[in-house]
């Protein structure tokens, strides 16, 4: 068997006090007696050190809304609600919550626990409208969390399967494999390029050092390699901006390399060949704007010589995939080429339902920047950039990086965790197993049917 | 069942209003005199009044009466507004109303007559989106000819039991809380009549005295499993699943095995302990059959309910279960549970219990075995009126849990799983944490809150025209389920 994939985690402290969902204010009528520093078991009320007659003023980022306080508070003096601040934070795909999730889980690298049931809502659209399968009694499950059954997590990405196509036969009638290349990652998930413009060295470079170690790739612009960064040339993917190179620079940057990525047009479509002419075991990604046509593009870039289907989609990204994966089976080449979808990944179930709607993997961007520290204010997008509240400027590389692994050791456990809940032992085989989930619409349907009855 | 107002633990329970006294205040004491609730008061030897007892005060409603502070204040200082801190409190499936009225029904042993409804929650989806279709004209019925009693044997072999109403408590192991909540559970089921389940972690010798009305659970980590406890049971529940961590066994964190938990147990102090999953003995419905004659050789006479979580073939798991033997398929939707679990598993493996439910009723209708089983669902059943639906979605009775702690004040922080456990006294192995909650002033609660549920559930059954609750089962048509999200609030 393969070596067990194990991430190590450290304990990496933020930086800065994490953003607190609730706000705890001490009113005047406060007499000063403690009582809300006895009962509070999370810190968020002590006396003042400068004077011991006094409370400080309650730390609300510790606080975990048990209105032990309030409910104790003799005088009725302190007063919680929502922290205004922190419900701004985020868009509708990085909501305030996931965003404070990813910040614990790079902290800490655990995986988030809590108590007292779901308390979200019933279901959504895209990934919110699917439950993955579990298994009991007549199925059994895996027990892959605490390792005592091994679950693999790697997939490969490029042409996985000869295509029939072609096989060629020798004189003497025997057949000639031409073994398409591909490359192993040891955790479904790559690093894509950062869509802020908080694109300093630093930042990259902690990103790249946690690709090398996780066994995984980062997606890195030509543009912005650096001398930092060669040490970890073997996980990382050059992407390259075809208009603005000559075919020299081109032929430069395929040589040597086992994967590149360029940006998807039909004016380069001739490109893959060429480029594989010059490097016969190279492996070629495309990256593609989800839209309406999608799946004729995807058809399109199959045809081209594409290997892997890198699809950016947002609020979409569920049914962009799923047409991508779909179209590819009813061509029946779904194995001869690798889909790759990002953009919406915000947490780790998105991971294993990306993959049952047909992804083969899927690439992370701005939880990057949030395992940072990043709280998406969107000052470095002004003109002129603002100052980064968070420093991101020039973060430590090494620290930035232990934060990615924690993010994704919590990630990659969560992944476990649905894979064994469900029986499966390899990610791979996960792929466009819808049968592994089940989703609203469906369940619906069978609801309001049982329903006539 | 006879109930009494049973107050909060705590200095100021949770209200819905705020009183504010500005500057202009003089300090008469009008308001003292005119407000019938004690919400002003003045301390002897003061001047100055001491500051208002929100919770206390019944809101604007009281402006047109004799007894309003804010009208009668000669200086107009004095101000009625809503709570805004209930705003941090709950989430979209338990709403700021739904706990404050539980916690009314725990305090008073009613439903509030007054107030914002608290029948749905704002998750837009299952229960929050249904409703009852009241029938124009229904026969006269007396609410205390109601009968709300299920049995829980229907398939003869074992001892006949009826419960006096179709809810139990749900699983909660000694260790995830304290043995004062888990006196307090007993103690109310045994008034009840009813059953609660020691959950994963075995007998403490406390609970003796209430065994008539304890399940004893059996989970995969078969922790605090021995001979004795079984035959001590009248009922003992298989748990293969749990809703809120499917597929993925129990876990209780380090910091709570004290080296009573631990001795229960039989491990070590201070480490984590993980049920596996499933149970590595149970591969099939015949290894299944194995398991439950293990049970029945042990204890003849003994009921077995198995738990079971809600995968997408939940009907073929309790077909399998029937025929090996079990006299209660408990069904475990996702979104429920009350112990430390993975966010991740909670929100999205197996289905919500509201799809579950018709589809295992039906198939086992189908399967002509429907009345030799009693089907009890739990995992999000919240309100009286949840556990209505249930029933009309096909299930004999629920298991609650979520309810019970909200009963003895839980706010679900939902920080159970941390270090020494709950702030509220309530998740804790803490010795001091533990004192927090009296265990005779929490049977008053749970009996308090089920014997609201009861009258709500009677009120519901008048206003449909059913004489008992058994005559709802699987009457799906008396439910309307709105499709349009935005109008479920």
């Amino acid at each position: 068997m393969a070596k067990k994939y194990v991430i190590h985690t450290q304990q990496t402290e933020n930086r800065f006090p994490p953003p607190g969902k609730y706000l705890v204010t001490r009113g005047d009528l406060c007499i000063n007696c403690g009582k809300c520093a006895v009962r509070c078991l999370y810190e968020v009320h002590r006396r003042s050190q400068a004077d011991y007659r006094k409370m400080d003023d309650p730390l609300s980022y510790n606080c975990k809304r048990c209105l032990s306080c309030i409910q104790g508070c003799p005088r009725e003096a302190l007063s919680i609600s929502l922290d205004q601040g922190f419900q701004k934070l985020g868009d509708s795909v990085f909501t305030p919550d996931i965003i404070a999730a990813i910040l614990k889980q790079a902290e800490s690298g655990q995986t988030p626990v809590s108590g007292g049931g779901y308390g979200g809502l019933f279901a959504g659209c895209g990934f919110d409208a699917m439950w993955t399968d579990m298994s009991e009694i007549v199925r059994p499950t895996r027990d892959g969390i605490h390792g005592r059954e091994y679950i693999s997590t790697a997939v490969n990405i490029g042409r996985k399967m000869l295509d029939v196509k072609e096989v060629t036969f020798d004189e003497e009638g025997n057949p000639r494999f031409n073994i398409p290349p591909t490359v192993e990652i040891d955790l479904p998930i790559l690093f894509d390029t950062i869509p802020l413009s908080m694109k300093n060295p630093n930042l990259l470079e902690a990103i790249c050092r946690a690709s090398s170690i996780l066994g995984t790739f980062a997606i890195v612009e030509r543009r912005n390699m650096n001398q930092a960064l060669s040490s970890y040339e073997s996980n990382i993917i050059e992407s390259l901006n075809v208009e603005d190179m000559s075919w020299k620079e081109l032929k430069e940057a395929a040589e040597g390399r086992s994967i590149l990525e360029v940006r998807y047009s039909s004016s380069v479509a001739a490109l893959p060949e060429a480029l594989k002419k010059v490097n016969p075991d190279l492996i070629v990604m495309a990256r593609l704007e989800e839209g309406e046509d999608t799946a004729d593009k995807t058809e399109e870039m199959y045809r081209n010589g594409i290997d892997v289907i890198h699809i950016r989609g947002e609020k979409n990204l569920p049914g962009t995939i799923s047409a991508a994966h779909r179209r590819l089976v009813a061509m029946r080449v779904r194995d001869t080429v690798s889909i790759v979808a990002s953009g919406a990944i915000a947490e780790a179930s998105h991971v294993p339902k990306s993959i049952i709607l047909g992804a083969d993997a899927v690439a992370i961007d701005i939880p990057l920047l949030l395992a940072a520290e990043c709280t998406l204010c969107g000052k470095c997008r002004r003109t002129p950039p603002g100052k980064c509240p968070k420093d991101l400027e020039d973060p430590d590389p090494r620290w930035a990086g232990l934060r990615i692994i924690n993010l994704m050791a919590a990630w990659h456990n969560q992944l476990l965790e649905i894979l064994g809940a469900m029986g499966m032992r390899e990610v791979e085989r996960l792929r466009g197993e819808v049968g592994r989930a089940m989703f609203k619409e469906q369940l619906d349907e069978e609801f309001n049917r049982r329903k006539q009855v | 069942m006879k109930n009494s107002t049973v107050e909060s633990r705590f200095e100021n329970r949770l209200g819905r209003f705020v009183v504010t006294r500005s500057e202009e205040c003089i300090a008469c004491g009008t308001c003292i005199l005119s407000c019938h609730l004690g919400v002003h008061g003045r301390k002897p030897g003061f001047n100055r009044m001491t500051p208002p007892r929100n919770f206390l005060c019944e809101g604007p409603s009281c402006a047109e009466k004799e007894t309003s502070c804010v009208a009668r204040c000669p200086r107009k200082a004095l101000s009625v507004s809503e709570n805004r801190q209930l705003a941090a409190l709950g989430d979209n499936r338990w709403t700021p109303e739904m706990i404050l009225a539980v916690c009314e029904m725990a305090r008073t042993g009613k439903a509030p007559e007054d107030g914002p409804p608290f029948e749905k929650g704002k998750s837009f989806g299952g229960f929050d989106l249904m409703d009852f279709v009241f029938p124009a004209s229904v026969p006269e019925i007396e609410e205390s000819a109601i009968d709300l009693s299920i049995p829980l044997n229907r398939r003869g072999a074992g001892e006949e039991i009826i419960i006096p109403l179709p809810i139990y408590g749900g699983g909660m192991s000694f260790g995830s809380i304290s043995l004062t909540t888990m006196l307090a559970r007993a103690m109310a089921a045994t008034e009840l009549g009813t059953f609660t389940s020691t959950g994963e972690g075995g007998y403490p010798e406390e609970l003796v005295p209430y065994a008539n009305h304890i399940i004893t659970q059996i989970a995969t980590g078969l922790f605090g499993v021995r001979e004795e406890t079984i035959k001590r049971s009248r009922i003992v529940e298989f748990k293969y699943a749990q809703g809120a961590k499917p597929g993925l066994g129990g876990h209780l964190l380090g910091d709570k095995v004290t080296e009573r938990v631990a001795e229960m147990r039989q491990s070590v102090p201070g480490r984590s302990l993980f049920s596996p999953f499933p149970f590595h003995s149970v591969y099939s419905v015949e290894d299944h059959l194995k398991h439950l004659d293990w049970i029945k050789a042990i204890h003849p006479g003994v009921l077995i309910s198995v738990k079971v979580s809600t995968p997408s073939d939940v009907d073929m798991v309790a077909v399998g279960s029937y025929y090996a033997g079990a006299h209660i398929i408990h069904i475990d939707g996702g979104y429920g549970g009350t112990g430390a679990a993975p966010d991740i598993a909670k929100k999205n493996i197996a289905m919500p219990i509201e799809y579950a439910i018709p589809k295992a009723h039906q198939f086992l209708v189908n399967e002509g075995i429907r009345e030799e089983v009693v089907l009890m669902a739990s995992g999000g059943i919240r309100t009286p009126h949840d556990i209505a639906k249930a029933i009309a979605l096909g299930a004999d009775g629920v298991i609650i849990g979520t309810a019970e702690l909200i009963a003895l004040e839980c706010v679900r922080c939902g920080n159970c799983e941390s270090g020494r456990g709950c702030p509220r006294g309530i998740a804790t192995t803490d010795t001091d944490l533990e004192q927090m909650l009296d265990s005779k002033w929490g049977q008053r609660r749970i009996v308090n809150l089920y014997t609201a549920y009861a009258a709500e559930l009677r009120s519901l059954l008048r206003k449909l025209g059913l004489k008992s609750i058994r005559e709802l089962r699987g009457k799906m048509n008396l439910l309307s389920v709105s499709n349009e999200p935005g109008n479920a609030s």
